[in-house]
């Protein structure tokens, strides 16, 4: 950790135990300082489109936590156009998470959760939440809504933060099979929540607004999946850190027309790139965005490579759909997280082939168990096809549980062994 | 025979077919076959299923879509080629479209059986075994225990009815209690099998209590509303998220008992946990006798005593006090226990004979406590209970008790008799214990003591972020490595033992004021910190190790037991 963000983060433990709401205003207006930095003195090692990128995720951080009590407390797989044509800002909990990390600030969350008893084999992305609710540093939402998707933990986290804020909750359930019938259900519960939302925040959904929001999403799913033949050959500067982005803005912020034009500009950068060469990996599920021995590795640098996560090609499904409900249901009944863990192997396969990579690294996170729980599986599908597969165990916001030493052996290892295959 | 895992599965349905239908209890003594095809941190039940279906060469498994384990299951499983695998999936909300759904669900699921089978399905006989099911309306309630939580089987009930035989032990845990409750619509003459279906839907969403993955889980805390109601043992799983939940609300919620324990669905373990559900008991009929003066079952007076003894047999030390009638200790001794409990307490016993000037004879009564406790022969009692009482002993308005020890760290809550209130123990992991800081002792190549002293002079300070004591070790060494000073090195170990402490203190619901023992009481950096983390004193006895050993000595001159 570096050491501001390490003297930051001790000041916003001792805050987050002792006066919350000091804690909250000072975590807001560093999120504020660094989004400021970010739009004006950008990282340079990083194409415009991954700088854009940086500043699009921050306005999604800085909205929710400046309007308490008129946003929305949602997870990573709900469809937020809907929320977007209310003029209500979402707040994702693994985005919230990631960047409590980011200031070096979860210590205090995931202390608060553990205090209460939750238990220390739980999601540290959702542990850091209701670490958040708890405490109090977290501003009141006007409301919650989130779906079962990918996981457990959203069948808990979302639950208690209602109860804790004392907010009404939307739970939009989706059925395990992908199925037209699963399709329908969803359909309905979404159309359902918005009219509920309505109620609840005395909003109105403009059907012109999601119409607009969901085109937007379409047409940057399009222009993503369109890149993944340049992604094979062509060399775009990247790091941990706009990885995990780059999946947010592929889940809660679809929609937003800054989306759209990061997308854009994204294409724009890899018609632009040369070609190149180097070790090229991809990366499933999440990342330890925070380690630094891995940011050395990875970040900026052409070999090795991350040329493509998992995360922000999952809900590439539904453009056919023209109704924006339907869209948005079949979007995340067809999502490779849904179903079983098959989809999501074959899938992974796949991209891995699709985009050209050597090999790829399955990061098992602390506590999640959908992707714990497919190691094995994914592994043998990696076997089948041929390509190298790396599973390392860690954590994506919990620096206790991501040993430096254990990962960076392992990831050595597995580099040395892909460079010998070439 | 058709295999399950869970209540919402539709056992019916087989009955509908004439298949016997069991719902697994397994207990393996290891992981071997799931730890080879699975991840090592998926839930211990989704584990020991995997292990009963190689075990047990299972044909035919119904798994439902509870949660992230067992969809897991599902797909390790698929490779295991059984017969007759199906996954059924179970929706979280239980309205309308739910139930409809749901009901769909189980057609396609009976269509899949009956093509497998070639049987042919009958709704009189799935009709006929739904009926068995239901609850008796309003049933008489005898005093019994709950087990509640996740799953905890015949395993965790033998030991809770062995441990308190005098109340019944009723499953609540998620896959226990499945009975529907009274359906409020019947059957009508001639029902489509589409009917049937979908009031059969309703009846396992909507006539089960729920469990914790379903929406809406108001209906649970009428499981605590019950009058005879008189404990609650909670039990949950490593690695399964759902339980620890619904407890961080239980233990502000309920009156009675209540015992938090985890296990990972093995044996393994089987001493620590036969000593926490014993403390329980011990607590429910010490509160008991509080309630009901006079009922406590005393074979001989006060007065008739002159001298007891308690005897502590710790996996290191036999501990033994000898009490006078006047509970003045006379002697005492701290012997190794050696290689068998038994003859190390009679060293010990020997020993504090010889310090008191007494012989045999002359002790009326004899108690014994600790890990070895049941290899005595004397009567015994658990070591939470003695360490309450001894605590009291040593301090007189002591309110919480922190012992930590080589293997284990507990939080016990005393009330003004020095009987406990509630007491939580860490789980099967090292952090937080003696062992955590005797293993980052030697990582340092000092002494405990040396530990205990360069700590204080600190300067800057270190944040050891692994709590694992084999990764904190390499944490260590990475920062001897990069010359870091001892002193801020042994400050971060003792924070790190500090915050896991506190905590354990926070969800025992832990209050001032806190006495301190067991062998970590003795190192001074580790105290300091936990001070400044609580914001107040923790006092330590230089009789803490005996302190075990005191109460059970005070509980003999009581000889109620």
């Amino acid at each position: 950790m570096g050491g501001i963000v390490e003297k930051f983060g001790r000041a916003m433990d001792r805050l987050t135990a002792s006066k919350p709401d000091t804690a909250a205003k000072v975590l807001r207006t560093a999120y504020k300082a660094f989004g400021w930095k970010q739009k004006h003195f950008p990282n340079k090692l990083l194409p415009p489109s991954k700088q854009y990128l940086a500043t699009v995720c921050m306005d999604c951080m800085v909205k929710p936590l400046s309007n308490p009590g008129a946003y929305v407390l949602t997870s990573l797989f709900t469809p937020c156009e809907l929320f977007y044509a209310m003029d209500l800002p979402p707040m994702c909990a693994e985005q919230y998470s990631t960047y409590a990390n980011g200031a070096g600030a979860e210590h205090g969350f995931i202390e608060a959760a553990e205090n209460a008893g939750i238990a220390e084999t739980y999601c540290s992305y959702h542990k850091v939440v209701i670490g958040g609710v708890l405490s109090g540093v977290m501003p009141r939402p006007a409301a919650i809504v989130n779906t079962s998707l990918a996981c457990d933990a959203n069948n808990l986290t979302f639950r208690k933060a209602a109860e804790i804020f004392d907010v009404p909750q939307f739970y939009i359930d989706i059925p395990f099979r992908p199925s037209e019938e699963a399709v329908d259900y969803v359909e309905d519960q979404l159309r359902e929540a918005g009219k509920w939302l309505e109620k609840v925040t005395g909003r109105r959904l403009s059907e012109e607004k999601l119409h607009e929001a969901v085109d937007n999403s379409r047409r940057t799913m399009q222009i993503l999946e369109g890149l993944l033949p340049l992604r094979r050959e062509r060399f775009v500067p990247s790091e941990l850190t706009a990885e995990l982005y780059e999946a947010l803005l592929t889940h809660n912020a679809l929609g937003l027309p800054e989306t759209l034009h990061y997308a854009g500009l994204l294409e724009k950068d890899y018609q632009m790139a040369a070609p190149a060469a180097g070790r090229k990996i991809l990366w499933l599920h999440t990342n330890p965005f925070y380690q630094k021995p891995l940011k050395d590795l990875f970040n900026y640098g052409q070999d090795p490579r991350i040329i493509l996560t998992e995360m922000s090609y999952d809900a590439l499904n539904g453009f056919a759909e023209t109704d924006p409900y339907r869209f948005m249901a079949a979007r995340v009944v067809y999502d490779t997280y849904n179903g079983p863990v098959k989809r999501r192997t074959d899938r992974a396969v796949e991209m891995a082939e699709a985009s050209g990579a050597d090999g790829a690294v399955l990061f098992c996170h602390w506590g999640c168990k959908e992707t714990c729980g497919a190691a094995v599986l994914m592994q043998e599908a990696f076997d089948r096809a041929g390509i190298p597969l790396l599973v390392i165990n860690g954590d994506g916001v919990d620096r206790r549980n991501s040993p430096d030493g254990q990962i960076m052996t392992r990831m050595k290892a597995f580099l040395e062994m892909l460079e010998m295959r070439k | 025979m058709i295999y399950t895992t869970c209540k919402y599965a539709p056992e019916e349905l087989f009955a509908g077919f004439g298949e016997k239908v069991e719902r697994l209890d397994p207990n393996p003594v290891s992981f071997s076959c799931a730890d080879s095809c699975a991840h090592p941190n998926l839930c211990g039940f989704a584990k020991a299923v995997i292990e009963e279906v190689n075990r047990k060469k299972i044909r035919c498994l119904i798994l439902t879509d509870c949660c992230d384990a067992m969809r897991k299951t599902f797909d390790t499983l698929q490779n295991m080629g059984l017969d007759f695998l199906y996954f059924l999936p179970l929706p979280h909300k239980r309205g309308e479209a739910e139930i409809r759904m749901f009901a769909r669900e189980l057609q396609k699921l009976e269509k899949a059986f009956r093509a497998f089978s070639g049987k042919s399905f009958s709704t009189a006989r799935a009709e006929a075994a739904s009926r068995a099911a239901m609850r008796p309306a309003e049933a008489e309630e005898d005093e019994y225990i709950s087990l509640t939580g996740a799953h905890g089987g015949s395993m965790l009930r033998e030991q809770i009815r062995r441990a308190c035989p005098e109340l019944a032990v009723r499953d609540d845990t998620c896959s226990g209690n499945r009975t529907f409750s009274p359906a409020e619509t019947e059957a009508a003459a001639g029902e489509s099998e589409e009917a049937f279906f979908y009031r059969y839907a309703g009846l396992l969403l909507s006539g089960l209590s729920p469990c914790m993955r379903m929406l809406n889980v108001r209906e649970r805390e009428k499981m605590t509303e019950n009058p005879g109601l008189k404990g609650i043992v909670y039990h949950t799983i490593k690695f399964c998220d759902y339980y620890s939940f619904e407890y961080t609300g239980l233990r502000n919620r309920v009156q009675v008992p209540l015992l938090k324990i985890e296990t990972d669905t093995t044996p393994q373990s089987s001493g620590q946990l036969k000593t926490r559900i014993e403390a329980f008991a011990e607590t429910m009929r010490a509160l008991k006798r509080k309630e009901k003066p006079g009922t406590a079952g005393t074979e001989m007076k006060k007065e008739e005593i002159r001298y007891a003894a308690g005897v502590d047999s710790g996996s290191t030390s036999t501990d033994v006090v000898i009490l006078d009638r006047n509970r003045h200790i006379v002697g005492s001794a701290i012997v190794p226990t050696g290689m068998s409990a038994a003859s190390g307490a009679e060293n010990a016993l020997q020993e504090a004979l010889k310090a008191a000037g007494l012989t045999r004879e002359d002790l009326d009564v004899i108690i014994s406590t600790g890990y070895g406790r049941d290899a005595l022969g004397f009567p015994s009692v658990t070591e939470i209970t003695c360490h309450a009482k001894g605590a009291r002993y040593l301090f007189g308005d002591v309110k919480t008790i922190i012992d930590i020890g080589g293997q284990d760290s507990k939080i016990i809550r005393i009330d003004d008799e020095g009987n406990v209130l509630n007491f939580i123990m860490n789980d099967k992991c090292a952090a937080g214990t003696g062992r955590f800081l005797e293993m980052q002792a030697r990582a340092l190549m000092i002494s405990l003591e040396e530990m205990s002293s360069r700590g204080k002079a600190w300067k800057n300070e270190v944040r050891i972020s692994n709590m694992c004591t084999v990764f904190a070790e390499s944490e260590v060494v990475s920062l001897v490595a990069q010359n870091t000073d001892i002193a801020d090195i042994i400050h971060g170990l003792n924070v790190s033992v500090a915050e896991k402490t506190v905590s354990l203190i926070r969800r025992g619901k832990g209050e001032p004021a806190y006495v301190m023992t067991g062998g970590v009481s003795k190192n001074s950096g580790v105290v300091s910190c936990l001070e400044e983390k609580l914001g107040c004193p923790v006092r330590v006895s230089e009789y803490s190790q005996l302190c075990g050993a005191i109460g059970a000595a005070l509980i003999g001159l009581t000889a109620a037991p």
